[in-house]
């Protein structure tokens, strides 16, 4: 081997050696508790059970009246909305005047196991819409769902469509079945996989568990990117361990990786089963306290947001929707990023603040 | 660990290729030995669905299913009205421990294959570098480049039928044991009079299930009040709603 070889090695080497012995020092001095998500100011509005509505401290003159209702999916937390001041999108929406609201579905345990998603939609959703436009004086909601809670507000949005204004939905799955349509290899593992269970399966997982834990969720969602999963904490932690800001983003990231509650179990076998094996919303027979849900109910303006390089829910199941809601205002942005990318990368979150405001103002009133 | 290319193959490389086929090894070697793929998911997995209910070395021998097989005709023996219960649930422990063992085996076995490939793989591009490479060597790009090959690797496999069988087994073993673990929970609770995790369920079904008839009744109390034009009282804030 060359000299100049070698000797580049080692020098990278050493380098190396020095950056994690600085980074380890830097880690030692920082707390758990000095790294804070979902820390943007909001107030307790209503709680009931676990799930509690909060609504944000206003930070800009108001420029759209209609009250936006955040919902997230019950897989993961809210926070990936509020992971840090200068990647928030909730306090970029703030600032650009919207009056926000959110709802936190709590840490959901085994005393969750019977929740399904009718009492999701029908109940917890429907209670915070109801109040907020008690608080308001509206009698419509504008809702923005996230992933699995786009999912919620959809079938929120066709069940109720009179107490909403606009439904805005991101990274959301509509079409469980259609990542056979999309070309990228690494998208739509979590489909495959699913499908590649017996519905006796979910059955039970939630019959010996009473949820589907957030601990499993993970592992599945580390499997579909492999060497991203096994370099994390060494070869990539080398770039940033020396730079305090850089590292403080990584722990944040890891803290909202970290929170993944529990599933709730009869909920969990709605999702696994009727959505991502039996695909019954995008069929037309997916049913909620008793009522099919028709997508073709959905009327009001619809804003559709999705990554395009969404590993977990493919662009192509997002895309669905617009061949299936009844509304002639309907609009699809692409974004480029990934599925938590979309929300946390400073390259997307100002096309998706802008593009979420602008689209509401226009539709405001 | 399986030694791959053949080793003309090796000589014949130049220096700086060595090199970094060497380290490709290395780190295939530390990730096989590691069985750092199939503790992702069953790492993750295991420590919900098992804990250590035998000692592994005891029943290593029993791969071949010869024990395993003995005890399951015991677990599917005829069952007696007031005996034995507690064995039986033993013994139906120790066949489903037994069975995770076997089931995890085989999807280590499937979880190794990309390795192998994605070394293959790589090997093959360093034949096609020349000494000014060398002199250029950089080990992101070469580890960059490596991780690559083997991320698309690992996620071919992992959408093959042979994986998703063998994770599907896996799964579907650790729920059994799972299961026998809790029944075996529950006849020793029973024992002392501790309520059981049956018990628990019941309960919070039954709770769910009232709190959803009682607040179905609330709000349709309130909409009639709604309709009928009075101020609506927010009767479903029940239970504490308020801040």
């Amino acid at each position: 081997m060359s000299d100049t070889a070698f000797n580049t090695f080692l020098k990278d080497f050493v380098d190396n050696l020095g950056k994690f012995r600085k980074g380890a020092d830097v880690l030692a001095g920082i707390r758990d508790e000095d790294v804070d998500v979902g820390a943007t100011p909001k107030t307790l509005v209503m709680r009931r059970d676990k799930v509690e509505l909060f609504r944000y401290e206003p930070t800009a003159e108001r420029t759209v009246e209609t009250p936006v209702l955040i919902v997230y999916g019950l897989i993961g937390r809210y926070t990936m909305a509020d992971l840090q001041s200068d990647r928030s999108l909730v306090r970029s929406l703030l600032a650009k005047g919207l009056d926000l609201w959110l709802i936190d579905w709590g840490q959901p345990g085994r005393a969750e196991r019977w929740l399904t998603m009718d009492d999701y939609v029908d109940d917890y959703i429907h209670e915070a819409v109801r109040r907020i436009c008690r608080e308001t004086g509206h009698d419509k909601v504008t809702l923005l769902g996230i992933c699995e809670g786009g999912v919620f507000t959809a079938c929120y949005a066709a069940l109720h469509p009179e107490r909403v204004r606009n439904l805005v939905l991101t990274i959301t799955p509509i079409d469980f079945h259609a990542d056979v349509d999309d070309p990228a290899a690494h998208h739509g593992f979590l489909n495959i996989w699913t499908r590649s269970l017996a519905p006796e399966d979910i059955d039970r997982m939630v019959d010996a568990l009473g949820v589907i834990p957030g601990e499993f969720m993970s592992s599945i969602f580390s499997l579909m990117t492999p060497m991203r999963s096994l370099t994390k904490y060494n070869v990539d932690l080398i770039d940033i361990v020396g730079d305090r800001d850089r590292l403080m983003n990584f722990l944040r990231m890891e803290k909202w990786l970290a929170d993944r509650p529990d599933h709730p179990g009869a909920a969990g076998r709605q999702w696994l089963k009727e959505l991502y094996q039996e695909n019954r919303l995008a069929e037309g027979r997916f049913e909620l306290s008793g009522r099919i849900v028709d997508l073709g109910a959905i009327r009001m303006p619809v804003l559709n947001i999705f990554a395009l390089d969404d590993h977990i829910i493919p662009p192509t199941c997002s895309k669905a929707l617009g061949q299936k809601v009844g509304s002639t205002d309907y609009t699809e942005i692409p974004l480029p990023g990934g599925h938590v990318g979309l929300f946390v990368s400073s390259r997307s979150q100002g096309a998706l603040t802008k593009s979420i405001a602008e689209w509401l103002q226009a539709r405001d009133g | 660990m399986s030694k791959n290319p053949d080793d003309r193959q090796d000589k014949q490389q130049p220096e700086f290729s060595q090199m970094l086929l060497h380290m490709t090894e290395m780190w295939r070697a530390n990730m096989e030995q590691a069985g750092e793929v199939g503790k992702m998911w069953s790492g993750s997995m295991m420590p919900f669905l098992t804990t250590r209910a035998a000692d592994s070395s005891l029943f290593s021998a029993a791969q071949g299913g010869e024990i395993s097989e003995a005890i399951k005709r015991m677990v599917e023996g005829p069952r007696l009205a007031d005996m034995w219960n507690l064995d039986r649930q033993v013994y139906a422990l120790m066949a489903a421990w037994m069975d995770v063992r076997q089931r995890m085996a085989t999807y280590h076995a499937v979880a190794s294959v990309p390795w192998n490939r994605a070394y293959e793989r790589y090997s093959a591009t360093l034949g096609e570098n020349t000494d000014e490479d060398a002199q250029d060597f950089d080990w992101r790009k070469a580890f960059s480049a490596w991780s690559a090959i083997a991320n698309e690797e690992l996620i071919r496999n992992q959408r093959s039928e042979e994986f998703l069988g063998a994770q599907r087994e896996l799964l579907r073993a650790a729920l059994d044991l799972r299961t026998r673990q809790q029944e075996m929970a529950d006849s020793v609770g029973k024992l002392f009079g501790v309520p059981t995790r049956q018990d628990f369920d019941e309960l919070t079904r039954q709770v769910t299930e009232l709190r959803r008839e009682l607040r179905a009744s609330l709000r349709t109390q309130e909409e009639k009040a709604e309709r009928a034009g009075v101020t609506p009282v927010p009767a479903s804030d029940e239970g504490g709603n308020e801040p």
